[in-house]
C-alpha cells in the first residue's frame, strides 16, 4: 500500500488520498493521469493492467487499487 | 452511385426480415451471416475474398491464443515460475497477434495506400531528377474494408488481452466481421457486445419494428432533407473556391459540416434502425458534438466507435508501453509525462488522419487535430488559473457558449481541411476568408423552397438537440407511443421524406462520404 501511496504523491502532489473514495469521479485522478499511474504500477509490481482494467471502480480509492494490484500479481 | 448501399441495406433489410421470421432461433444468426455474405459477394464481387481472409485469420487467431493461454495450468505453478510461463505465453501470443496485424493491415495498407505511396515516392524521385512512371495498382476496394479490420483486429487484441475467450464457431467471427448493415460506414463494434445480441435470435416484435423503421426513417430524413441540400451549397463553394472570400468560404464550411454530420450520421441511424428490427443495439456513433467544449470532447461525441477504438487499441498500449516508460525515465516527472502523452497523442492522430484517406491532406488533417490537443494540454491549466482567481466558475454560461463558439471555429477550420482538393486549396481557402471574393448568388444554386426546407429540417435536428439537453428522451416518448400513433409518426415522417426530400433528377446528390472510407 505505501508503494502505491509514493507513486500518487509523485503523479499527484500535495494530495490527501487517504479516505478518498472518488479519486476519479471527483477528476482528482484525471485520464492522463491514469496513463501514467498504470504505466509506473506495471513497473513497480511487474504486473500488466489493460484496458479491460481501465473502469472507475479500479481507481477510485488507494484500496481499490491495492486491490487491483494484488489481483493481477497474483494471477 | 450515390444511392446504391442504402437501396442495399434496404433490399437488405426485407429479405432478412422475411427469411428470419421463418428460420428457427438458434440458425438466424447464419441467416444475418448468408444474406450480408450473398450481398457482399453481389457488392464486392471478388475482392470478397479479402474479407473471407480477414474473417479465416480472425478465427485462427482466436483460437491458436486460446490454445496457447490453456496449454499450461499456471493456477498450479508457484509464483516465480508462474511470472516466467506468464511472460513465455504472452511472448506467443505476441507472435500471433504480430502475424495476424502483418496479414491484416498488410491487405488493409497494400489495397488503399500502395497507390499514395508509389505516387508519393514517385514524385519525390522525380524531384530529385529521376523520371519514372508510379507504378499504381488498379483494384477495387472491398466495402467496408477500413471499417471490418479494425473491428477484426480489435476481436484479437481482446481476446490476446484475456477480455474473452476466442469464438469457437467461426460463423459467428464472420457475422461480426460482415454484418453488412454496420460494414458500410460503422459504427465499430465490439465482440462481447454484438455477439450476445446477434446469436439470440430474438422474434422480431412490433415494438423492434417500429423502433427500427423509426429510426432508419430518422436517418433518412437527414439524408434527403438535410445532407443531398447542404451539400449542393458546399459544391458550389469547394468547386469554385478560388473566386469566392469572406463569409461565402464560411458558408462554404459550415454547409459541408451540416452536411457532413447529417450524412455521417444518417446512415448510422439507418444501419442502428435495420439492427434494431433484429433486437441488435449498435453502439451509439454521435452524441451532440456541436455543443462540445474543446476539441478533446468533440472527438468523444463525434465517430464516437472510432475515438474508442484507437483510445483502446492505440494510444493505451503506446502510452502504458514500456519502451516510453524507459526512454523518458530520465526526464523530469512533468516533461516525461508531456512527452508520453505528445507521442502517444501523434500516433493516435497521425493513423486518424491516415484511417480517413490515403493522401497528405487526411494526415494534415489528424495532425491538425493533435496540435489542436497538445495546445489545450498545455494552455488550459493556464486558463483554470485565471478563471479561479477572478471567480469565474466553468458552469458559467457566458463560458460555456465562448468556448462551444471556439470548439466550433476550430472544427470549422478542420473541415474546411477535409473538404478541400488539397493543402494548398485549403491554404488559399482560409487566407480567402479573409478577403473580398465574387458575390454568392444562393439562389442560383438552390431554389427558395429548397432554401426553406433546409432551414425548417436543420430547425428540426436543433430542436431534437435542445430536447435531448432538456433531458427529453425522444426515442423513449415514441416507445411509448401506441402502436397506431407510432404508425401516424413513421407515415408522415415518410411523406415529408417523399414530398420534401432532395431526390431525383434536380439534385445531384454526393456519394457517402464515410463510405469511401
Amino acid at each position: 500500500m505505501e508503494r502505491i501511496y509514493k507513486i500518487l504523491e509523485e503523479i499527484i502532489p500535495n494530495t490527501d488520498f487517504k479516505g478518498a473514495t472518488n479519486l476519479v469521479d471527483a477528476k482528482i485522478l484525471t485520464s492522463l493521469n491514469i496513463v501514467r499511474l498504470v504505466s509506473m504500477l506495471n513497473e513497480e509490481f511487474d504486473i500488466e493492467i489493460t484496458p479491460i482494467h481501465l473502469i472507475p471502480e479500479n481507481f477510485n480509492s488507494v484500496e481499490s487499487i491495492y486491490n487491483l494490484v494484488v489481483e493481477l500479481d497474483g494471477e | 452511385m450515390p444511392y446504391f448501399m442504402m437501396t442495399m441495406l434496404l433490399i437488405f433489410t426485407a429479405v432478412t426480415i422475411a427469411i428470419y421470421a421463418v428460420c428457427p432461433r438458434r440458425q438466424r444468426y447464419i441467416v444475418l451471416l448468408a444474406i450480408s455474405l450473398a450481398f457482399l459477394c453481389y457488392i464486392s464481387k471478388f475482392t470478397v475474398v479479402f474479407i473471407l481472409a480477414t474473417v479465416l485469420t480472425t478465427f485462427l487467431s482466436g483460437i491458436i491464443m486460446d490454445k496457447i493461454t490453456q496449454s499450461v495450468d499456471i493456477k498450479a505453478l508457484d509464483k516465480e515460475v508462474r511470472k516466467k510461463v506468464k511472460a513465455k505465453i504472452k511472448q506467443k501470443k505476441q507472435i500471433v497477434v504480430l502475424s495476424y496485424i502483418v496479414i491484416n493491415v498488410g491487405i488493409l495498407l497494400i489495397l488503399k495506400y500502395f497507390n499514395f505511396f508509389a505516387l508519393t515516392t514517385t514524385n519525390i524521385l522525380n524531384k530529385f531528377g529521376g523520371n519514372y512512371e508510379p507504378f499504381i495498382l488498379k483494384i477495387a476496394l472491398p466495402l467496408g474494408l477500413s471499417y471490418y479490420t479494425l473491428q477484426a483486429l480489435g476481436y484479437v487484441i481482446d481476446v490476446f488481452r484475456g477480455k474473452y475467450k476466442a469464438e469457437k464457431n467461426i460463423l459467428k467471427v464472420g457475422l461480426f466481421i460482415c454484418f453488412l448493415p454496420q460494414l458500410h460506414e460503422g459504427p465499430f463494434g465490439r465482440y462481447d457486445l454484438l455477439m450476445p445480441q446477434m446469436e439470440k435470435g430474438d422474434n422480431i416484435n412490433v415494438n423492434n419494428l417500429y423502433n427500427g423503421i423509426a429510426k432508419i426513417l430518422w436517418g433518412l430524413f437527414k439524408i434527403f432533407m438535410v445532407a443531398n441540400r447542404a451539400s449542393m451549397i458546399s459544391d458550389a463553394v469547394f468547386k469554385d473556391n478560388g473566386k469566392y472570400g469572406g463569409v461565402t468560404i464560411l458558408l462554404g464550411g459550415v454547409a459541408f459540416t451540416v452536411q457532413l454530420y447529417a450524412e455521417f450520421s444518417g446512415y448510422i441511424d439507418i444501419a442502428r434502425g435495420i439492427s434494431k428490427i433484429f433486437n441488435i443495439e449498435l453502439s451509439k456513433n454521435f452524441d451532440l458534438p456541436f455543443i462540445s467544449k474543446n476539441v478533446g470532447e468533440f472527438w468523444r461525441r463525434w465517430h464516437i466507435s472510432l475515438g474508442a477504438w484507437f483510445r483502446d487499441y492505440v494510444f493505451y498500449p503506446v502510452s502504458t508501453s514500456k519502451f516510453l516508460r524507459k526512454s523518458t525515465q530520465k526526464l523530469s516527472f512533468n516533461i516525461s509525462n508531456f512527452v508520453t502523452i505528445t507521442i502517444s497523442l501523434l500516433v493516435v492522430w497521425f493513423l486518424t488522419g491516415l484511417w480517413h484517406g490515403a493522401s497528405i491532406k487526411y494526415v494534415c488533417y489528424g495532425l491538425y487535430y493533435f496540435i489542436l490537443m497538445i495546445l489545450f494540454n498545455i494552455i488550459s491549466p493556464y486558463v483554470e488559473k485565471i478563471l479561479a482567481k477572478n471567480n469565474i466558475s466553468n458552469d458559467n454560461k457566458i463560458l460555456i457558449s465562448i468556448r462551444v463558439v471556439k470548439t466550433f471555429l476550430l472544427v470549422l477550420i478542420g473541415m474546411i481541411m477535409f473538404r478541400a482538393e488539397n493543402m494548398s486549396v485549403f491554404g488559399n481557402m482560409i487566407l480567402s476568408i479573409f478577403k473580398n471574393g465574387e458575390y454568392f448568388n444562393l439562389l442560383k444554386i438552390l431554389e427558395m423552397q429548397d432554401i426553406l426546407a433546409l432551414i425548417v429540417s436543420i430547425g428540426i435536428l436543433i430542436l431534437g438537440a435542445v430536447a435531448k439537453i432538456k433531458g427529453i428522451d425522444i426515442e423513449d416518448k415514441f416507445n411509448n407511443l401506441s402502436s397506431i400513433k407510432k404508425y401516424f409518426v413513421c407515415f408522415a415522417l415518410f411523406t415529408v421524406i417523399v414530398v420534401f426530400g432532395a431526390y431525383g433528377l434536380d439534385y445531384l446528390p454526393p456519394d457517402p462520404i464515410y463510405g469511401g472510407f
